[in-house]
Order: C-alpha cells, then sequence, then structure tokens
C-alpha cells in the first residue's frame, strides 16, 4: 500500500530550508521516485541562473540607472567591449584605406607602380557596433588583403604587415 | 542607514526619496542579481538581462510616488521586470532564447571548467519556456525566489488561491516535459 504523494508546497519548502520533511515524508520519498524528482525540480529551479547571471554587476547596474535617472549619459559599460570597438574602428579603417588603393583602377601594377596613399579615418572611431560591422561587410576585401584588427596606424605595421598590405594594393 | 541589523526595502526607499543615493545603490545591490535571475529563468537571453535589469531599476525609481508599499519593493520590482520580460517577448514574436551564447557565456565564466549549468537546471529552463507565462512566473517566484502566495499574489496581481493552482500546475508540467 502507498502512501499519498508528498504535497508540492511542503517540497518547495523543504528545498527553499523553510520546512523540515517528517520522517514519514522522509520515508515516503525513499521509495518515491517521482516525489524524489520534484524535489530535485525544485532544487533545481533555487538555482537557476546563478552561475550564468553571476557575472552582472550591482555597481554597474547601480551606476548606469543613477545616471540615466540624472538625465546624463551613462558612462560606457564595458571597458573590454569599448577597446574591441576602437580596434575594429581602426581595423575599418584600415579596410577602407586598402580597399581605396585597390579599387585605384588607373594605378599602374607592378614594381614601377606610383605609391598610393593610404589614410586612416578617424570618424569611423564614433560609428557603434553595428555600423561599423556593416561598414566592414559592405567594403569587398582585395585579394590576399589580411584583416589585422590590432595596428591604429601605418607606423605601427611590422615590415611583413606592410608588405602584405602594399601586395594586396598591387592585386 | 546605520545600526545593528540591515534597513529594510521600505526605509532604503524612504532614504531614496530624501536624497539619499547610497540608499538606492543599495536596493540595487540587494535585488540586481535575483532579478536578473528571474528573467534568465523565464527566458530572456543572457545577454539581455543586464538591460532588463537596469530598465527594472530605472523604471521601479522613477516611479517611485506610485509605489504604495502595500506590495513589497521587490515584488513591485519584479513585476515592472515581468513586464519588461513581456513586452520583450512580444517584440520577439515569441522567441525564446536558449542559445549556444548562453553555454557559451557560462563557460567562459567558469574558469575551474565546471559545467556552469547542470544538466537538470537547463532542462528546467527548456521546459519552463513551455509553459504558460502565469505557471511560469508563479513557478519562479515560489521555487527560485521563495515568495509566499500573498508576496506572489500581489506581485503579479493574482489571488493567493489562483497562485497556488498556477504553481501546482506548473509543477506537473514540468515534470511531465522533463522525465
Amino acid at each position: 500500500m502507498s502512501t499519498p504523494h508528498i504535497d508540492p508546497d511542503r517540497l518547495a519548502d523543504s528545498a527553499l530550508g523553510n520546512a523540515a520533511l517528517s520522517d514519514a515524508e522522509w520515508a515516503h520519498m525513499a521509495g518515491c521516485r517521482e516525489c524524489r524528482f520534484e524535489q530535485e525540480l525544485v532544487s533545481a529551479a533555487g538555482r537557476l541562473g546563478g552561475v550564468e547571471v553571476a557575472t552582472l554587476s550591482p555597481t554597474r547596474v547601480a551606476d548606469v540607472v543613477r545616471h540615466r535617472l540624472a538625465g546624463e549619459p551613462p558612462a560606457r559599460r564595458d571597458p573590454v567591449r569599448s577597446t574591441w570597438l576602437v580596434g575594429l574602428a581602426a581595423a575599418a579603417a584600415l579596410t577602407l584605406a586598402v580597399w581605396y588603393g585597390s579599387t585605384r583602377g588607373s594605378a599602374p601594377s607592378g614594381p614601377t607602380a606610383a605609391p598610393v596613399e593610404l589614410s586612416v579615418l578617424h570618424e569611423l572611431d564614433d560609428l557603434a557596433e553595428p555600423e561599423l560591422e556593416a561598414v566592414l561587410e559592405s567594403i569587398p576585401l582585395a585579394a590576399g588583403a589580411v584583416f589585422h584588427p590590432e595596428p591604429a596606424t601605418l607606423e605601427e605595421l611590422n615590415v611583413n604587415d606592410l608588405e602584405r598590405l602594399l601586395r594586396s594594393m598591387e592585386e | 542607514m546605520s545600526g545593528a541589523s540591515s534597513p529594510s526595502d521600505a526605509a532604503l526607499v524612504a532614504a531614496y526619496r530624501s536624497g539619499d543615493q547610497a540608499a538606492a545603490a543599495e536596493l540595487v545591490n540587494r535585488h540586481c542579481g535575483a532579478l536578473g535571475r528571474y528573467l534568465y529563468g523565464a527566458g530572456a537571453a543572457l545577454s539581455d538581462v543586464e538591460d532588463l535589469v537596469q530598465e527594472a531599476f530605472f523604471r521601479a525609481f522613477r516611479a517611485l510616488d506610485s509605489w504604495r508599499g502595500d506590495a513589497s519593493f521587490r515584488g513591485w520590482l519584479f513585476r515592472i521586470g515581468s513586464n519588461l520580460r513581456k513586452d520583450q517577448y512580444r517584440k520577439d514574436a515569441g522567441r525564446v532564447h536558449l542559445s549556444i551564447e548562453d553555454h557559451e557565456v557560462t563557460d567562459s565564466a567558469d574558469p575551474l571548467g565546471e559545467a556552469g549549468a547542470s544538466e537538470m537546471e537547463q532542462r528546467l529552463r527548456e521546459g519552463l519556456v513551455r509553459l504558460p507565462r502565469l505557471q511560469r512566473e508563479v513557478f519562479l517566484l515560489r521555487a527560485q525566489q521563495g515568495m509566499d502566495y500573498e508576496e506572489i499574489c500581489r506581485t503579479l496581481g493574482t489571488t493567493p488561491g489562483a497562485a497556488r493552482v498556477h504553481y501546482h500546475h506548473a509543477v506537473k508540467r514540468l515534470k511531465e516535459l522533463m522525465a
């Protein structure tokens, strides 16, 4: 003869630490797969999102909310992302420069080719991430051109990168 | 804000109303994580959780004059968060977020290499998004947030009896979905 299942609220209170199951209830649990599963279920609910949401910073949230309430633009919330965006802007600028050079059809190719003037477009620095990605996607990369997100100016390119860049413009 | 015991939410709200910014920060600190977990459990993408939490606090503080104190600040905040999630769900045309990104972020936030979410929790989240909204919200408020039925009914605008029925239905349905 089986005893009735444990009330879901008793199991919830037990999982939350608000109630202790009686000996009879524990005895029932030992032989009832369904009640054990339900207890696991409620325990899992108590843990749900604990790891995933652990990166949520109350300080950052409070800061953004305070700025918004004061009518001020909130500070950028993620410095890592900002750095990445600057890199992406630099990459977009460099890619534009490469594309501009590669599309100058009048420029002769070969060893006697005239040097192509390169310019970094700092206007791109202010673009938001989706706009930058749209710019990058709209630019057909010259064959062999290499996408280097790191260097922000030509002066920062090493010899190999410069050679690759120049070769890509000649092609 | 001194004393041996921490001030109640109502005391913090009163302090904030009289210009104490630190009281607002303390309220955020108190409820930010729980609200984030609730929204995540309700199916919000991990990448959206912070924005939803920020928006919920922003709206709560902006509308503090309309909080009469008959519901807990927590319940009121969760109600705002719940409505935001509902609006987002409609805008997304009912899409739910159980994407790879959640696992990726979990893994990257887990330097020890342990599984971020147990299989049981993952299955539970998958089951939750298949429940009717009220059942899902009542279940989360009860089993995840530890609210009693009185607080749940004030948060969701229902009755304790209806909340209890929603909870029992949710548990039954989840057991079927996850069996």
